[in-house]
């Protein structure tokens, strides 16, 4: 917002102008523009778009001070440019009111009065376009904070990720699994999901949810779950249980979408489609479909993977036991999709191959992971 | 224009009331001359507009004329002159001619005892 005030006075006797300006010359930094009629007034109006007030005189040649007010008040440009009229009439009063003028100065000038009417709208003028300006800015900043707001909320969702994948790590760490592994059982959920024609929205969830699905683990005792040789039925039923512990460690967190299905993953990934899984025996479609994918992506990593205790399988020999599984362990469509899709399941597990961890070395005495003894062929 | 411009104190409706003017013009008293001067050359010009529009009985030129030397007069401080255009204005819009006429001459006397008074006859 410019200080100085541009003040227009149109009137076409040469001594009311020059008295308007002497009047307006103590209020400081104004610059004084003049006009003899309406015609002129526009044309300056045209020329110079920072005009503040208008002093206008109604009597004149060429164009009348009520033609100009009218022009002024019906241009979009100018109709914000408030308008004072001269008059020593006081019939004239209400109707240059009535068609749009800001106020009114009566002849004789009382100088006080002229400039009290000419500080005043100008101040009224300067407040609408520093409101004008400041909603310009307040725009620009809203964009500018959504803009902030999205980045959060993008950093947000990868944070919960590496939170998902952390803990997931933090329950595999106290057996065999590898942060790969975790990473892969994520990918290929992925990957299965959005086959099986699961949004990307969702598809990412369950990407995000999936290194959540042994986290039950941390609940149970060293003594069953670094047990080497098999479990006896207590012992099976005590690690069984990690898909409970799982859900219960992940429950009540609706608003979280990943935590949510956190939960459904750990609860339900040891499902199987026939019905003969743990730990509720569910069966069919009545599993959820996030844990029948992780179930397919946890045991073919298991499969195809090295562990410190067990070499890979050949990818041949995993597909047969895949398939041996089909409709008892599996959901015969998921896989399917699965089997048609190898190479697409395959890039993934090169991406994320296991590199030399030092872990790994270090838990060389682990026992293979008791699920795999569940298999009749592994 | 090179005389002292003086305040006639003694009639009731000044003739020129400066002290008014001053206040107008922020106490600029070297302006004075300045503003008389550019008075006057109005006031010739609306005299001559008086005479052609009297003779025609043309009423809106003599309202405007009026008009406007209501204001000049009003702002010079020129109050007697001031309740003359006044009063011919009034007349104007009646449709008055008579009452016109004998403005109009007032005006004129008016208009020379102003002169006299701010001693700014050439």
């Amino acid at each position: 917002m410019k200080d100085t005030l541009a003040i227009l006075a149109v009137d076409d006797i040469e001594m009311n102008l020059m008295m308007i300006r002497h009047m307006l010359d103590s209020l400081g930094d104004v610059e004084f523009l003049e006009a003899r009629n309406g015609r002129e007034a526009l044309d300056v109006l045209e020329k110079r778009h920072d005009v503040d007030v208008v002093l206008l005189d109604l009597e004149m040649p060429v164009m009348n001070g009520f033609e100009t007010l009218e022009r002024i008040k019906s241009s979009d440009a100018f109709r914000d440019i408030p308008v004072i009229v001269l008059t020593a009439e006081a019939s004239e009063v209400t109707r240059t009111l009535s068609m749009g003028a800001n106020d009114f100065v009566a002849k004789p000038y009382n100088p006080e009065e002229v400039k009290m009417r000419v500080l005043n709208h100008a101040r009224v003028k300067k407040l609408g376009e520093l409101t004008r300006d400041m909603n310009v800015i307040l725009e620009a900043e809203v964009v500018k904070k959504t803009a902030a707001l999205q980045k959060a909320l993008d950093f947000s969702r990868k944070a919960e990720f590496e939170i998902s994948l952390r803990l997931g790590r933090a329950a595999e760490f106290r057996d065999m699994e590898t942060g790969m592994h975790i990473r892969r059982i994520s990918e290929l959920s992925k990957a299965l999901a959005l086959l099986a024609g699961i949004s990307q929205e969702d598809s990412d969830i369950l990407r995000h949810a999936a290194p959540l699905h042994d986290v039950g683990k941390i609940g149970i005792p060293d003594r069953v779950l670094l047990k080497p040789g098999k479990l006896d039925d207590p012992e099976l039923q005590v690690m069984r249980t990690h898909t409970s512990i799982g859900a219960t460690i992940l429950s009540e967190a609706d608003e979280f979408p990943v935590i949510t299905a956190g939960r459904i993953v750990a609860l339900q990934h040891h499902e199987k489609w026939d019905g003969s899984g743990y730990p509720l025996g569910l069966s069919g479609t009545d599993i959820h479909i996030f844990g029948r994918i992780v179930m397919i992506a946890d045991i073919f990593d298991a499969l195809i993977s090295e562990r410190p205790y067990k070499k890979a399988f050949s990818l041949e020999k995993a597909i047969e036991i895949m398939k041996e599984g089909k409709g008892k362990f599996f959901d015969p469509t998921l896989l399917e999709l699965f089997l048609d899709n190898l190479d697409v399941f395959l890039r993934i597990m090169d991406e994320f191959k296991d590199k030399n961890e030092p872990a790994d070395s270090e838990r060389s005495e682990f026992p293979a992971p008791h699920y795999l003894n569940e298999f009749p062929a592994a | 224009m090179t005389c002292s411009v003086k305040n006639d104190t003694d009639s009731p409706v000044k003739v020129f009331n400066r002290s008014a003017l001053l206040a107008r013009i922020g106490g600029n008293e070297e302006m004075i001359p300045r503003f008389i001067d550019m008075f006057l050359e109005s006031v010739e010009e609306c005299l001559s507009k008086l005479e052609r529009a009297v003779s025609a009985d043309d009423f809106d030129v003599v309202t405007t004329v009026a008009h406007t030397l209501k204001g000049v007069s009003g702002n010079i401080g020129a109050d007697r002159m001031h309740g003359v255009a006044i009063e011919m204005g009034n007349c104007a819009s009646n449709g008055d001619g008579k009452g016109i006429r004998s403005a109009l001459a007032e005006l004129r006397d008016e208009y020379a005892l102003f002169k006299t008074t701010t001693c700014a006859v050439p």
